[in-house]
């Protein structure tokens, strides 16, 4: 009976148990790959703006809008009142336009989904980086090619780099290799206290 | 089976069988199966029992809540990160992330400092002192810089109330207004009068607006108080020298201050700028001699542990003591010409000075010392008298100054103004007999609160139920709102418009930094709402600017513009004007000197009610960081008490923590005792501005309230008794000290143990005169040299900037404003009393005080103590997930999200520097109620809120650091030690504390580093702190 | 027909226990986590500066 025992589970047991973890790893590590590192997060906006038309086509430069990134710690998302510079006679007859108006007549503010979020206890500073060179793409991934996917009207930036603190690293300590063309750039810092007050 | 029992039932019960069909009856195969089957197979018909499931129905509600369970767990958007939602119409000026500086002034006490606000996207996050301002320059007060928090108190007034019947209930301002204003005029109109209360006036602006309610409503008058005032000075310096202002005296240029009772380093309200000049004469790097200071007084304050010799004499006998110095000087060794002056000499017989030692038991030798001081210094020496001290004392010590030639040091370009006088006693009780007999119709108190701050002997509470109307004008609920029949919420001073004017010379302006959140008006804007003008946002702003326009621009001459001008002003804070001292000479009269009446000692026991640096007379009791902030010398928080001497202290039969009763004049109260080293025998020290029964939830029952014992007709002063009995009373009440009670330990093995270990470095300038090096020799009789070790970390060496601090102990007086501005800046919660009682109080500097000598006459040895950012710190190498790493530039940071709270890092400090997070201290916690929405706003951004179970600790203000790096990235330079300064440098106000880049050899903490005085704490267990202290200098004439 | 009912034997009742321990206190947490959220005022403190005060131009330190 013993050896008819041991038998079954070896031959049974074992491998059913190693498989359902196994696979429980694998899925779960997969399923939260997204979650872990949020590349591909691309919630709904409010209002479909489009990178592709602005930064794209017309090649507004970042900083037009996003005005605070060489200067301070925050890149603040533009305020309304930047974007009815020029909507306010540009494109009035689109509806999204006429959002965009209503927003900014009754003084509501406007609730763009974010998208980029490193954690409070991180003190991410974006004017130290724009200041040493290093160009929004590198980061926030061709936001110049972000449309809205047609058919899904209201998506249009995503999240295309990994926004752990691995991958931050990562870039400090291999400055050098990840930028060619900033050949006086020093590795960033590697204390926590850098980022970690 | 049942079926036989069954028949055998129905047999049994009567003998009878009882059936109901055949089928019973005959008890055939086919009755039995139906029995034992509840449903005939022919109702089964639909049911086929293969078609039954084998989920049972218990199993099947077990999977279907558990489905639903894990359907809920996990149902949540873990993806998102929220909104980020920008402005609508975002203003010019604001760069999210870059602070925004306001010039201001602050009113919390009538000295008016001037202030720079620092605003993180439109809301106050930070005070500071104003650089620009002739009197603080660029330094604030622990009460300025905790001023921010009563801005966000959750409970200030948000609306105007109407008391209806017992209750308050909201109203709105229209309803208020105009069921005031005809109170006002009916008032006016029978002839009663309209008494108005308020604190001392120091705004030429706001005297303007009373007059003009005065022409409105002519019944009204105007009645100032002020529980801490100079009027006993001023009005002996009135009778001396004829003029009303009193002068600024040059304690920079003084070689020796006398100080009599007066604790000018401490609570003084002008002790910002009497710090900074004093020790300004006490600094090591300049090689000149320090200037020496002499400290006689019956209480133990600040200003007398910082003194170089301490003479204890009880404060009823001080006149006396004034007087046998006169006498030895004028009579005895006739230095000045009043020596021939027959009046002098007669009112000055009877006062020996060696009598009056022997009887007083005074250090003989101590009072040559002085005598030869105030001899050899003449015209630079100074004597000042406190503020409790009766005006016969002030008319002596002025004759003093006189004899000595003092009169030098007053300055002769400015001098202290005042805009309106406080209101005599006299007027005080025409005010009470005018309520006694009923002629007073409305009472408005302006923001004040007489009914805490008043002696008992007026009876105030009672007298205001026969006013018809009280109006209490308030940001806080407090004892006078309580009375009151309206309340009208008022601005805070950061939301406010204002002008001050404290000195000849300049003014100060006050401005807004916010909007006003709540729907409340500056006490200006009501009070010309009610001369009959209409509410508009900017009412009083255009009042103001107009009032400038008139009286203060043409003071200017110049051709600029006003607008320009006014603009300016708001810039800077100040407005300078061509204004000359009253008369440049000062002339003497000797006959208010001849005339005074001489105070008396008394053989019982002295009170004395004092002035404090936390809630002050009161006003602040809501405001739990004031609360929290510990005493300089005893350390005590969230309390007052009855200080009392040792030798009281075994007189009387108490111990600290015990209760005693002190009766005044008939009136009692009963306080707990702390037994205070350092107090002249029989003076017992209480401090005011406690005990209020209506400050809220933080500042209601804290503490005694100390002004019950006030007489309204002092025999000597308001603060200062001799004729009370103390008694011991039965029962115990805990007091939560931040240090022990008593530290002075009969334990040979433990007494000086700071001295012997090297924590408190100490010498005598004459000592330093001969030996420079006289602290390298102790260090190696000590036993401190470093030995040849390798230490336990593998460091390389700073290469770049290195963060450094350097604690200069001489300019150091223990004032705690250093611990106040950290706690602001760095977000540090408030813990309340009984945490407090248990060591778990969470500031990060904290300032330990040692005694040294014997309990009755100690010496005091201040030492902030802060985190030492050790090179080999003994706290990194132990944290079990690596949460505090050291940095390249020499920082131990301190990573709150990976720490656990092991609370291991917290054992291995040597200087027991960490603070734990042992609760969530804002959520709802007793004693505070920071976890509400308008202390959110108060956070400084650049500091994390840390959550229960971190470990926190000083961080040498890294956010000022990364801040300084960031601004070096931008303009591409290299980053200049020089450029941060830390929280606790920028508001000391004798810049003892200084930080920087060490391995820049130009800098001021390299040079501090490298000086012979220099030496860290603990230096022989070589953990290589980062903070060198200078050690302190006393000017003796002995060399030890 | 005999319905028997089941019975509980001891051992599966403490698994029970704990995993019904599980679900409620997960069930109750997110509830009462979404109940909050729905009934959380508004800020009703408005943040405003002064147009008329003026401020200093430079920067210093953060």
């Amino acid at each position: 009976m013993k050896k008819f025992l041991l038998d079954y589970g070896i031959k049974v047991r074992l491998p059913v148990i190693l498989f359902v973890i196994i696979t429980s790893f694998a899925i779960t590590y997969y399923v939260s790959y997204a979650e872990r590192n949020n590349i591909g997060y691309q919630p709904e906006q409010p209002i479909a703006f489009s990178h592709k038309l602005h930064a794209g086509d017309m090649k507004i430069d970042c900083q037009y809008c996003h005005v605070s990134v060489e200067k301070s710690r925050f890149a603040s998302v533009p305020s309304v009142n930047v974007c009815m510079g020029c909507h306010a006679v540009a494109r009035k007859d689109q509806p999204e336009i006429q959002k965009l108006t209503q927003y900014y007549n009754e003084n509501k503010p406007l609730p763009w989904m974010r998208i980029h979020r490193v954690p409070d206890f991180a003190y991410f500073n974006h004017s130290v980086h724009v200041n040493k060179g290093i160009e929004c793409q590198s980061c926030h991934g061709e936001v110049q090619n972000m449309d809205t996917l047609a058919g899904n009207k209201y998506k249009s930036v995503a999240q295309v780099s990994s926004f752990t603190m691995g991958a931050c690293l990562d870039c400090h300590r291999t400055a050098h290799d990840k930028f060619p063309g900033l050949p006086n750039l020093r590795k960033g810092p590697e204390n926590c206290s850098a980022c970690h007050r | 089976m049942d079926k036989g029992a069954d028949k055998e039932k129905n047999l049994k019960s009567d003998g009878q069988t009882y059936w109901r069909s055949f089928s019973e009856l005959y008890n055939n195969k086919a009755f039995r199966d139906a029995l034992n089957s509840e449903f005939s197979s022919e109702e089964l018909n639909g049911l086929r029992k293969n078609s039954k499931s084998s989920l049972s129905r218990r199993r099947f509600l077990a999977l279907l809540g558990a489905s639903a369970a894990f359907a809920a767990a996990g149902c949540s958007n873990y993806r998102g990160k929220g909104q980020i939602v920008p402005y609508n119409k975002k203003p010019e000026e604001v760069t999210l992330g870059i602070p925004n500086y306001y010039a201001s002034t602050c009113t919390g006490c009538s000295s008016s400092c001037g202030i720079l606000v620092k605003t993180r996207e439109g809301r106050p996050v930070k005070v500071d002192g104003n650089p620009d301002h002739p009197v603080n320059k660029g330094k604030i007060c622990a009460k300025g810089q905790a001023s921010i928090v009563n801005l966000y108190n959750p409970e200030r007034l948000k609306e105007p109330m109407v008391n209806e019947g017992g209750r308050f209930i909201q109203s709105d301002w229209n309803n208020v207004n105009s069921k005031i204003k005809e109170a006002l005029s009916s008032a006016n109109s029978s002839g009663k009068q309209v008494a108005l209360i308020s604190h001392s006036v120091t705004s030429p602006t706001f005297k303007k607006i009373i007059e003009d309610f005065q022409k409105a409503y002519p019944v009204a008058k105007l009645y100032t108080y002020e529980v801490f005032n100079e009027s006993a000075r001023r009005s002996a310096w009135e009778k001396t020298y004829g003029r009303k202002s009193l002068p600024v005296l040059k304690l920079d240029e003084a070689r020796v201050i006398l100080s009599l009772e007066s604790d000018f380093l401490g609570t003084d309200p002008n002790h910002i700028e009497n710090t900074r000049l004093f020790t300004s004469g006490r600094d090591v790097m300049s090689g000149k001699e320090f200037n020496r200071l002499y400290v006689v007084e019956g209480a133990a304050t600040l200003t007398g542990f910082n003194a170089d010799y301490r003479i204890r004499l009880r404060t009823d006998a001080i006149e006396e003591f004034v007087l046998c110095l006169i006498s030895e000087l004028v009579v005895k060794r006739k230095i000045s010409p009043f020596a021939g002056d027959s009046q002098v000499l007669s009112m000055l017989s009877g006062y020996k000075l060696d009598e009056f030692a022997a009887k007083h038991k005074l250090d003989q030798k101590v009072l040559n010392y002085l005598l030869e001081d105030l001899l050899k210094n003449q015209g630079s020496g100074a004597v000042i008298a406190g503020d409790m001290l009766p005006e016969s004392t002030h008319i002596a010590v002025n004759f003093l100054n006189e004899v000595l030639g003092n009169s030098k040091l007053y300055s002769r370009e400015s001098e202290s103004t005042d805009v309106h006088p406080l209101s005599t006693s006299d007027e005080i009780e025409t005010l009470i007999s005018s309520l006694n007999s009923g002629n007073v119709d409305v009472v408005i108190h302006l923001d004040s609160n007489p009914v805490y701050h008043f002696s008992p002997d007026y009876s105030y509470r009672e007298l205001l139920k026969k006013v018809k109307v009280v109006i209490t004008l308030t940001e806080m609920i407090n004892e006078s709102a309580e009375l009151s029949n309206f309340i009208i919420p008022l601005n805070d001073p950061l939301e406010s418009w204002g002008d001050y004017k404290t000195r000849s010379g300049f003014y100060s302006l006050q401005q807004p930094v916010i909007a006003p959140l709540y729907n409340t008006r500056q006490k200006e804007t009501v009070l010309l709402e009610w001369t009959g003008r209409n509410y508009s946002e900017n009412l009083y702003h255009d009042y103001l600017k107009e009032n400038w326009e008139k009286s203060v621009y043409p003071m200017l001459g110049t051709t600029a513009s006003f607008d320009k001008f006014w603009f300016a002003s708001l810039h800077d804070g100040v407005a300078f004007i061509q204004e000359k001292p009253e008369a440049s000479g000062l002339s003497f009269s000797k006959d208010a000197f001849l005339k005074s009446v001489p105070m008396k000692a008394s053989d019982g026991y002295v009170l004395l009610l004092q002035n404090n640096n936390t809630v002050g007379d009161g006003r602040f009791a809501s405001n739990g960081w004031l609360q929290e902030l510990p005493h300089p010398i005893s350390k005590v928080t969230w309390d007052n008490y009855a200080a009392v001497s040792p030798q009281a202290a075994s007189e009387l039969s108490v111990n600290s923590d015990d209760l005693v009763e002190i009766s005044v004049n008939g009136r009692k109260q009963v306080f707990p005792v702390f037994v205070q080293p350092g107090l002249a025998d029989k003076v017992i020290e209480v401090s005011l501005g406690y005990g209020r029964t209506a400050a809220g939830v933080v500042g209601t029952g804290v503490g005694v309230d100390a002004g019950v014992l006030v007489s309204a007709k002092p025999a000597i002063s308001d603060r200062l008794y001799n004729n009370i009995s103390v008694s011991k009373v039965s029962g115990k009440y805990e007091l939560a000290s931040t240090q022990e009670h008593y530290p002075i330990d009969s334990d040979p093995l433990l007494k000086d143990i700071h001295k012997r270990r090297g924590i408190i470095r100490e010498g005598t300038w004459l000592q330093y005169k001969e030996d420079p090096k006289f602290l390298e020799k102790e260090r190696h009789k000590m036993d401190l040299s470093p030995i040849n070790k390798p230490p336990v970390y593998a460091r390389e060496d700073y290469k770049g900037y290195k963060w450094g601090m350097a604690i200069d102990m001489n300019k150091c007086t223990g004032c705690g404003e250093c611990i106040m501005a950290c706690s602001i800046e760095n977000n540090i919660p408030v813990v309340g009393k009984d945490q407090v009682i248990a060591n778990r109080e969470m500031m990060w500097l904290r300032i330990d005080r040692y005694y040294s000598g014997t309990p009755e006459a100690p010496k005091a040895s201040f030492q902030p103590m802060l985190c030492q950012q050790c090179d080999y710190a003994p706290c990194e190498n132990v944290c079990p997930v690596a949460a505090t790493t050291h940095s390249e530039d020499g920082l131990n940071g301190m990573t709150y999200n990976r720490c656990v709270g092991t609370r291991y890092c917290s054992n291995n400090c040597p200087y027991k520097v960490r603070r734990f997070n042992y609760f969530d201290f804002r959520d709802h916690f007793k004693d505070s109620y920071q976890y509400s929405e308008s202390f959110d706003l108060m956070a400084n951004p650049e500091v994390t809120i840390r959550a229960r179970g971190v470990m926190e600790k000083c961080t040498f203000c890294v956010q000022r650091i990364m801040k300084e790096r960031e601004d070096a990235i931008r303009e591409n330079r290299e980053v200049i030690g020089s450029n941060v300064t830390t929280a606790c440098q920028d508001a000391c106000p004798s810049d003892a504390i200084v930080f920087g880049n060490v391995n820049d050899q130009d800098s001021q903490v390299a040079k501090y580093r490298e000086h012979e005085l220099g030496y860290t704490v603990l230096e022989e267990i070589k953990v290589a702190p980062n903070v060198t202290y200078i050690a302190r200098l006393r000017n003796i004439f002995e060399k030890e | 027909m005999k319905l028997k009912t089941d019975k509980i034997k001891r051992r599966s009742f403490f698994k029970y226990l704990a995993a019904g321990t599980a679900v409620m206190y997960m069930i109750g947490r997110n509830s009462v986590e979404i109940i909050k959220s729905k009934f959380a005022k508004s800020k009703s403190v408005e943040v405003k500066e002064n147009p008329l005060a003026v401020k200093r131009n430079y920067q210093k330190d953060g």
